[in-house]
């Protein structure tokens, strides 16, 4: 049988069954078809998820074209979201209770899409905020993880779940307001907002007002704190409780509550002992000096980066570095690359000057739709590597794409790199010009809610020899794809942050404003290997 | 873990943790059902099942393939009630679906994220025809009627479309080799 005809066929079917229109006998051959083909069911699940994408495509278009929705829907109730918790709570409490059930109260429920009229269809934009974080990691010295358990990256979100740090000290504050010092060697466990278990290491724990009633848990019983400093100390023979400030409680298995106070410190081994010491700060001073530590650590890094940055800007196929180190109120950005001298440095439209990684380093932030970087790249390449460090601060709900650094235009060769408002990546090649297509190559998510406000090294490669698209995060390899036309990138005139359809638009067109900053941005006309991109990354 | 208390922290985790997977959850009950409606109706039933169940849930788990075996049972027991009247895939079929939709919802994002550059390549009045019959599915007659069509016609090209635009997704995303 033709195969062409089979798909057209198993299509018909599979929309007569969503919508709803399907006879009895097409129900049962679609049934049949999906038992007995594991080719049609691939297909049944690729139309599903196809029409899932068109429904909130949809939803997005109508909100796009609701006038008064605010620009920064999705991120201001990404934030909103934590304030508004204690909300869903009594709608989950109630739910809990069985006291309501029924769809009155599903339709209270922030994330119900489909079922509801498009006149609610401000819900859409919440579909890509969600966050299933408690704690982030906020600074950190040394750090040496346990990377077969996870390893978090500084600011990173963190999920409950397990943390093995091998050596250094790392500061975890909790969404509650809790913020706990943890020396390695340390084993700790993230169970929500407001409590974790402790197996061993050293902890320090400063617990304002609002998070009272924080709990760590430990294999010799619970602490919990009433508003206080305190220490912890579970890798001593007989580990400690440590109260410098305030009152916590210490519960143990078989025994009475015990309440420590100011000063005073209890060991324990012995759960019925009542035997009080006195309170020992200097055990815990790794958590004090912790500020100068963490300085000191980025002004390292900082320098290292500048040494480093001469070796890699003599790279012979580096033809663009904006390094943005360019003195303050610059309006272009000098080509750093010792090979690029043919590429005049980079133009700036709007944008303000900001602080990049680390004190000293300085980045371009990017807010409104006119702010963009220009630049020639002039050549065609048959290879490249793309790479910025940047720190993405919100995907707007109702455009389609942010540009990383875009052609200007529609032309054959263009080259488009992107991030989606899904937070995948996408490298977009323009394969044909009238009318218009592009080759694109998407990569799995990147930036969920989770990772604004963190800096990311984002890199894409393209190699028409090796056919084959790669993106990088972090150095680490995030996808491949097989080239699909062997077009040669000519990316000419293009804009880091933005995008214009021509140079002489005058039209309306689609917004690509990038909104967060940027700090590096490089251009080689080689691809780079792994092994080159995490070294680029570092 | 003490009982579900509405501020106790289990409360809180179970929101975060059933609103990240509340869209591949969406995506793994369509598959079964073969609507969203049905699949939003479903999906409601279940999270209920879930909540109850949430002090048995192991944090250092996945909590997407924890939640989708209460979804699967919920997603059968809702056909067996409708099944009087309406027409519904069999539990061995349904089982089936679900054991190979959890791999394959790995490509799910992609699909949706090159199903918008597809709609992007679109011209306008196909964006303003599916837009219109995704808002407002049940108003295919009323739309047909407000541009003077026969709503068989309408619905015949709204159909073209949506094979033109699976086709798209479809190219966009089988090439990628691994992730």
């Amino acid at each position: 049988m033709n195969p062409e005809l089979n798909f057209q066929e198993w299509h018909r079917l599979f929309t007569a069954k969503a919508d709803g229109t399907i006879t009895p006998e097409e129900h049962q051959r679609l049934a049949a078809l999906l038992k007995d083909s594991a080719e049609a069911r691939r297909e049944w699940f690729a139309f599903q998820d196809a029409e899932a994408a068109l429904l909130a495509w949809s939803q997005r278009e109508a909100l796009r074209r609701e006038e008064g929705v605010d620009v920064a829907l999705a991120t201001n109730d990404y934030a909103g979201a934590q304030s508004s918790r204690h909300g869903w709570l009594r709608y989950v409490g109630t739910l809990a209770a069985g006291i309501v059930i029924g769809l009155a109260a599903w339709a209270l429920w922030p994330e119900t899409s489909s079922s509801l009229s498009p006149a609610d269809n401000r819900i859409a934009a919440r579909d890509e905020a969600t966050t299933s974080s408690v704690a982030m990691l906020s600074r950190g010295v040394n750090l040496e993880w346990d990377k077969s358990v996870a390893a978090p990256a500084l600011n990173a979100p963190l999920p409950p779940g397990l943390l093995r740090l091998k050596s250094g000290v790392a500061e975890i504050e909790f969404f509650q307001g809790a913020r706990l010092c943890v020396e390695g060697p340390a084993e700790i466990r993230l169970i929500s907002a407001g409590a974790a278990y402790c197996q061993y290491g050293k902890f320090s724990a400063h617990v304002p007002p609002p998070a009272r009633g924080f709990k760590l848990s430990t294999p010799k019983g619970d602490i919990v704190d009433l508003g206080t400093d305190f220490g912890l100390d579970l890798n001593d023979q007989s580990p400690e409780l440590h109260v410098f400030k305030g009152e916590v409680e210490l519960h143990q298995p078989k025994v009475e509550m015990r309440k420590l106070t100011t000063g005073t410190a209890a060991g324990l081994e012995n759960p019925g002992s009542n035997r009080l010491l006195v309170a020992n700060a200097a055990a815990f001073v790794f958590s004090h000096d912790l500020d100068a530590r963490v300085s000191a650590s980025r002004r390292e890094a900082f320098d290292h980066w500048q040494q480093i940055n001469e070796q890699r800007n003599a790279d012979p196929d580096l033809r663009v570095h904006l390094d943005f180190q360019d003195p303050d109120g610059a309006r272009s950005l000098h080509n750093a690359a010792s090979h690029g001298e043919a590429i005049a440095a980079g133009t700036i439209v709007g944008c303000n000057w900001t602080e990049g990684r680390w004190p000293g380093k300085r980045a371009l932030q990017f807010h409104s739709v006119s702010d963009r970087v220009r630049l020639n790249l002039p050549g065609e390449y048959r290879q490249f590597t793309i790479a910025a460090w940047v720190q993405l601060h919100s995907l707007n709900a109702r455009q389609d794409q942010s540009s990383i650094c875009m052609s200007q235009g529609l032309e054959v060769g263009d080259v488009h790199w992107q991030v989606i408002h899904t937070g995948a990546l996408c490298l977009g090649i323009v394969a044909e010009a009238h009318p218009h297509v592009t080759d694109d190559y998407i990569s799995p998510v990147v930036f969920t809610p989770d990772r604004f406000g963190q800096w990311v090294h984002l890199a894409a490669t393209f190699d028409i020899a090796a056919k084959e698209v790669r993106f990088y995060v972090n150095g680490e390899l995030l996808s491949r794809h097989t080239l699909k036309r062997p077009i040669v990138p000519k990316p000419a005139v293009a804009e880091l942050g933005n995008w214009l359809p021509a140079s002489d638009y005058a039209g309306s067109h689609p917004v690509r404003n990038f909104v967060g900053c940027m700090d590096d941005f490089s251009f080689y006309a080689r691809a780079l290997s792994a092994d080159e991109m995490h070294q680029l990354a570092q | 873990m003490a009982e579900n208390a509405p501020d106790s922290p289990s409360s809180e985790q179970f929101i975060t943790l059933l609103n990240a997977a509340h869209g591949r959850l969406l995506g793994f009950l369509r598959v079964m059902l073969g609507n969203s409606a049905d699949a939003e109706d479903v999906l409601q039933r279940a999270s209920m099942t879930i909540w109850r169940k949430f002090g048995e849930f192991d944090p250092s788990k996945d909590f997407f393939t924890w939640a989708s075996s209460f979804a699967f049972y919920e997603a059968k027991n809702f056909q067996r009630v409708a099944a009087r009247s309406r027409l519904h895939f069999d539990d061995d079929l349904l089982q089936r679906l679900a054991e190979e939709r959890l791999p394959d919802l790995d490509q799910r994002e992609a699909r949706l994220a090159a199903m918008d550059r597809c709609l992007e390549e679109l011209d306008a009045p196909g964006r303003e025809l599916v837009r219109e019959f995704y808002l407002n599915k049940t108003e295919i007659a009323a739309l047909a009627e407000r541009q003077g069509r026969a709503p068989q016609t309408l619905y015949n090209k709204l159909n073209a479309l949506r094979r033109l635009l699976a086709d798209c997704m479809k190219r966009k995303t089988t090439q990628e080799a691994g992730s």
